[in-house]
């Protein structure tokens, strides 16, 4: 862990909450990503974001100084989701996320970035977190498995059928022609 | 006291146990769909997982891709394995309902939950079950992307819930013969059998009524060696270069 | 295009995916400090749930125990017999003379096996079971014994090295019918 990023944790833990919004700078979009990984809808996610860094520093004394920061606090940031996830289902079904943006800029953008887009958001839950995980936060697979409490095998499978499914729809569509040879 | 607590409560369970499968007629209506979640619930998955497994059911059982009477019997065949081993298995029924796909046509043949029984009478082991299954799934995939692209069938919307259509039977059947001709018959590719093999297997699908005769003579029409090929290698190669 | 290629636009889509959404972290920091000093003392759901269940309440023993029957009754509800779509009736017949008990599995019961019948004994076993049309694999269990290749078959299946017979009800071609 650098140096820098111990000490704020260490001044964290002494109470000083300008630290810990130093964390919180440093780490806001990482851990939006995850939440809104698991939870597809950017206002869940936002509230699920807040909630993770406030449950962060509660349980701060908690955090075992040996082990990587980012893994510990996307963990607790996992966990703020699934729960936010459970209490959405009791009371509602998300719709699943448009991308947002001008449907006329799109129109100009790169077809195929589109077609990846949608076929990542019409993974089923609990296939996009390992997805975004390893390509937005390049975690490795371990790593993966720590921060979403699954066993390595499974995020290795989920990531394969992730993969498999979003060439398959990319197929489907034309998007890519190639897929035998 | 906490031993006490847990004997106490074990009794109670085991005497609900017995009066439940005493008031058990043998020859009963399909189980309720609450039943087949409740049955899910009690088998320790994670509450994440249970919840994820049983909104895909109950959209299955609610749109005809999946039976009550067929899932509650897969259930309990997981339920006298490892946890983690079933919950793969589940998994991969999760998975095959979130795309859509038909996972278990009731008593009327092809489909996943069907295939696992059967693999289970033959006295197959759970790892070489969740094998075929994985592969069924594979072979279920790639057919409706191939459909797909050679516009035999028209892809909206996916998902558990969407209203079953006409193609979503022929995907199964297309996706089945297939594997079955790869995975039982000993074909391979570049077989001059394999095109016989999977139109004679729609036609006679038609013929019965299980697959609409417009769609299948459609299908049967553009279906070719290098069609079928190009399944399997979907199937089996997602990742191909 | 190549796996590869796929790969970095994976990487694009979701890189897009997430930026588009993190405009909304602006002024997260102040949001979260504010939240902290709020409630400098919230107590985490253990205090909660302990301070909760610390109190006794015979009601709660008394859902305990309720829970738990119901528990039990549902998993006592394990063994549920196959209903047999009503249609029409084909027969599943097998010759095993000497045979104590004979049964056919498939596809129609889900892999369950429905009893044959030797009335006269003949060591002619069989059952007449009602079926939809439809493509049906099955084989018979003679004294547990799997026999795979029905002669009444439309045609065989191999799997892992035993054979399963199919049958297809309705249409021109039908199986046995009665």
């Amino acid at each position: 862990m650098p140096a820098e990023e111990l000490e704020l944790i260490h001044r964290s833990l002494n109470g000083d909450l300008e630290a810990w919004g130093e964390i919180v700078a440093r780490y806001k979009q990482a851990v939006f990503a995850v939440t809104l990984s698991i939870l597809r809808n950017y206002a869940d996610a936002e509230d699920a974001t807040q909630d993770a860094f406030i449950r962060a520093y509660e349980n701060l004394r908690k955090y075992d100084l040996s082990r990587k920061f980012s893994t510990w606090l996307f963990t607790v940031a996992a966990n703020v989701a699934k729960n936010a996830l459970r209490k959405r289902r009791r009371e509602r079904e998300p719709p699943l996320p448009e991308p947002e943006g001008d449907p006329a800029e799109e129109v100009h953008q790169d077809i195929q970035l589109s077609a990846v887009r949608q076929a990542v958001a019409e993974l089923p839950e609990g296939y996009r977190a390992p997805v975004i995980l390893y390509y937005w936060h390049g975690l490795p697979l371990e790593e993966i498995a720590q921060v979403l409490g699954l066993p390595l095998g499974t995020v290795k499978t989920r990531l394969f059928r992730a993969r498999s499914m979003i060439k398959m729809r990319l197929v489907e569509q034309g998007v890519i022609h190639d897929a035998v040879g | 006291m906490r031993a006490f607590l847990l004997s106490f409560f074990l009794l109670v369970c085991g005497t609900g146990l017995v009066f439940g499968e005493a008031v058990l007629p043998q020859s009963t209506p399909p189980p309720r769909p609450n039943e087949v979640i409740d049955f899910l619930s009690a088998m320790g998955f994670s509450p994440e997982f249970t919840g994820a497994v049983a909104a895909a059911l109950t959209a299955g059982f609610n749109s005809g891709r999946a039976t009550t009477t067929v899932t509650l019997l897969f259930l309990q065949d997981l339920a006298k394995i490892p946890r983690e081993q079933a919950e793969r298995g589940l998994e991969i029924i999760r998975f095959a309902l979130s795309q859509g796909f038909i996972v278990d046509t009731g008593f009327a043949g092809s489909s996943m939950m069907n295939e696992a029984r059967k693999l289970l009478a033959l006295g197959r082991s759970w790892e070489e079950v969740e094998r075929v299954l994985s592969l069924r799934l594979g072979f279920l995939l790639a057919t409706r992307s191939v459909l797909a692209r050679y516009a035999v069938i028209s892809l909206s919307a996916i998902g558990p819930d969407v209203p079953l259509a006409a193609s979503d039977r022929l995907v199964l059947e297309l996706a089945w013969a297939v594997g079955d001709f790869i995975l039982w018959e000993g074909g391979t590719l570049g077989d001059p059998r394999f095109l016989g093999y999977v139109q004679g297997r729609l036609d006679r699908l038609a013929s019965v009524g299980v697959l609409s005769s417009a769609l299948t003579g459609r299908t049967v029409a553009v279906l070719t060696p290098s069609i079928l090929e190009e399944i399997v290698r979907l199937a089996f190669q997602p990742e191909r270069r | 295009m190549r796996w590869d290629e796929l790969e970095e636009l994976l990487r694009a889509a979701v890189r897009k995916e997430v930026e588009e959404g993190a405009g909304r972290l602006s002024g997260l920091e102040e949001r979260v400090i504010r939240e902290i000093l709020r409630w400098p003392a919230r107590k985490s759901w253990w205090t909660r749930a302990r301070e909760f269940f610390a109190q006794p309440t015979p009601r709660w023993a008394l859902a305990g125990v309720l829970a738990a029957l119901l528990l039990g009754f549902a998993l006592g509800r394990l063994t549920v017999s196959s209903p047999i779509p009503q249609w029409s009736s084909n027969l599943f017949v097998i010759a095993a003379p000497g045979a104590r008990s004979v049964s056919v599995v498939g596809d129609f019961s889900a892999w369950q096996p429905i009893p044959l019948s030797d009335p006269d004994k003949d060591g002619i076993w069989m059952a007449s079971i009602p079926l939809p049309p439809g493509r049906y694999e099955y084989a018979f269990l003679v004294d547990g014994k799997w026999v795979g290749q029905d002669p009444l078959a439309e045609e065989y299946l191999r799997t892992f090295g035993e054979y399963v017979s199919v049958r297809y009800v309705g249409g021109e071609r039908a199986g046995l019918s009665s």
